[in-house]
């Protein structure tokens, strides 16, 4: 463990896309962490101390001080370790795209993903597909030329759309083969797709996409299971 | 965001409307850093082509245009000015990486857990509106706390005001507005001395001043919001042919009337058949439409699966256009 980092700890799981993400980051910066995994269906009570005000992972802990909220964690990381590549651009503009996109995906797009599967009617899901195909159409329209979003090497919104990756194949099974991620309509995320789950950074990181739909299908039932008996 | 256009000159525009909560934050930043920039107001009923080219995926303001490229989203904007102005004083943020993570983090806090709760207690009814109270009390709580652990507790920011103040912005005016309108407390002496101090102070430094919207202006158009619940009823009824008298409630003194037919909630619209009362619009709505049947139109479909289709599509309308009108 390379002592000069500190002591950094990162609290999650290794199903949650928002962990995935300080995981590649910490990755592009070579930073060795301990990965302390929360068990399904309880909070530790490091977590509960750790983040008293959302009780949520990812939480970051470097020498033993808190950091929360994933995309505010991976800005911590390339400040810190800033030596290593950065994950941001330079440019004030470039990081103000970066930023947009970053939140337009964990406010508009994501949120999609998880009422897809949990719709209680057709109407419900084929809503929250459309909004799913809107978002990555924009996210074709913003993806350039280079192999990544943030150019030669994966950047800020690599990372935030990169970590929801094995949940999106996923969901395309799940929804009996919808075409979400299309060779046709999204040729340009198709290519980054691979690029992305390719990158060293990445590779251990992205959870095969059969582990995670058995996941899912243990979450969606805890969820029904909950609302049933309430 | 669009790309740099040829020709286009090295001038700060901000795309912004007049009540904004948002864009006032935009305002704030620019002002208190110095930075001359050219204002453009929208009427989002009716949006412009500037604001459609700019900021084709939310459609919404604040944008700012700098070297004739656009920026979105408030916060994303005020570190765009912080970045850029860098050597214009006051720091929005702090230096230490470890300090900006934390005011990043309850500048987040603000907008994805402050300001949609005491949305939902101001637009919502029953259910909805009791558990947006409890969790704005519970966000004020936490927030007072925040505030307590600074050793200077001047602002959020410190010794000047920084990125989680200007968010916070909308405590100073639109709380006192809300409280008024529905009749309830969300700041008080006892639980939230260090709040209230800080909002005396926000609204003492120059920039905040003189940029808030006109008051009068506001308090009409947050009353409109209020009572739209009252007007989809008035609607129903007028569609429907049926005659009705109108009980106007002043909300900060409730009648004994409204307190005998909406104990539980105490709120508005009640409507009042033949002695029985019926609360919450959605579901008068319903009523009205199966009390009088036999007059046209129908308010909903008569068969299941529609009705259902429609129901969904109303809630669905509702959360969507309610969270649109916070935002202009």
């Amino acid at each position: 463990m390379a002592s000069n980092n500190g002591d950094v700890k990162l609290i999650g799981a290794w199903a949650s896309p928002y962990v995935m993400r300080p995981r590649i980051a910490l990755n592009v910066k070579s930073v060795e962490y301990e990965f302390l995994q929360e068990q399904f269906g309880s909070k530790s009570e490091l977590l509960l101390k750790s983040n008293p005000v959302h009780k949520k992972i990812p939480v970051l802990l470097h020498n033993g001080k808190p950091i929360c909220e994933s995309s505010i964690i991976v800005e911590y990381i390339d400040e810190v370790w800033s030596s290593g590549p950065s994950i941001l651009p330079s440019d004030p503009y470039d990081r103000a795209v970066a930023r947009f996109w970053a939140a337009y995906l964990d406010e508009k797009w994501f949120p999609n993903v998880r009422a897809a599967p949990m719709a209680a009617t057709e109407e419900a899901k084929n809503a929250a597909v459309e909004q799913l195909k809107e978002g990555l159409a924009l996210l074709e329209g913003a993806y350039g030329e280079k192999d990544f979003f943030g150019g030669e090497k994966i950047g800020f919104i690599d990372i935030a759309f990169g970590s929801m990756l094995a949940w999106l194949r996923a969901l395309q099974v799940m929804l009996g083969g919808v075409k979400l991620l299309d060779e046709e309509k999204t040729p340009g995320l198709c290519k980054w797709a691979a690029k992305f789950s390719a990158d060293p950074a990445v590779k251990d990181v992205l959870p095969e996409t059969e582990k995670i739909i058995e996941f899912a299908k243990l979450l969606v039932a805890k969820i029904k299971a909950a609302a049933a008996s309430s | 965001m669009a790309a740099r256009e040829p020709g286009e000159e090295e001038e700060v525009k901000l795309i912004k409307t007049w009540s904004s909560p948002y864009a006032l934050r935009a305002v704030w930043a620019l002002k208190l850093k110095g930075i001359p920039y050219e204002s453009i107001d929208e009427d989002l009923t009716h949006k412009s082509d500037i604001l459609l080219h700019h900021n084709p995926v939310h459609k919404k303001v604040p944008v700012l245009l700098h070297h004739g490229r656009s920026i979105c989203e408030s916060l994303v904007i005020i570190e765009y000015i912080e970045e850029t102005w860098s050597h214009n004083p006051p720091r929005l943020l702090p230096e230490d990486p470890l300090q900006r993570a934390e005011t990043r983090f309850w500048a987040k806090f603000v907008d994805d857990k402050a300001l949609p709760s005491i949305w939902q207690a101001f637009s919502k009814e029953g259910k909805e509106q009791e558990q947006g109270l409890s969790e704005t009390a519970e966000h004020f709580r936490l927030l007072e706390a925040e505030l307590k652990k600074k050793k200077k507790r001047l602002f959020f920011g410190g010794e000047e005001i920084g990125i989680v103040d200007i968010a916070l912005g909308w405590v100073v005016n639109l709380v006192p507005l809300f409280e008024r309108i529905l009749g309830v407390k969300f700041l008080d002496e006892e639980r939230h001395p260090a709040l209230l101090e800080w909002r005396q102070r926000m609204s003492d430094v120059d920039v905040v001043k003189e940029s808030w919207p006109p008051r009068d202006k506001l308090v009409a158009k947050w009353t409109a919001i209020r009572e739209r619940c009252g007007l989809r009823v008035i609607w129903a009824l007028k569609l429907k042919g049926i005659p009705y008298d109108s009980i106007d409630e002043d909300l900060a003194n409730k009648s004994d009337l409204l307190l005998q037919y909406n104990p539980v909630h105490k709120k508005v619209p009640v409507l009042i058949h033949n002695g029985k009362p019926v609360c919450e619009s959605l579901v008068i709505l319903e009523y009205i439409d199966e009390a009088w049947s036999q007059n046209p139109p129908r308010l909903l479909p008569r068969d299941p699966v529609q009705r259902a289709s429609a129901r969904f599509w109303a809630k669905f309308a509702d959360e969507k256009v309610r969270y649109l009108v916070l935002l202009t």
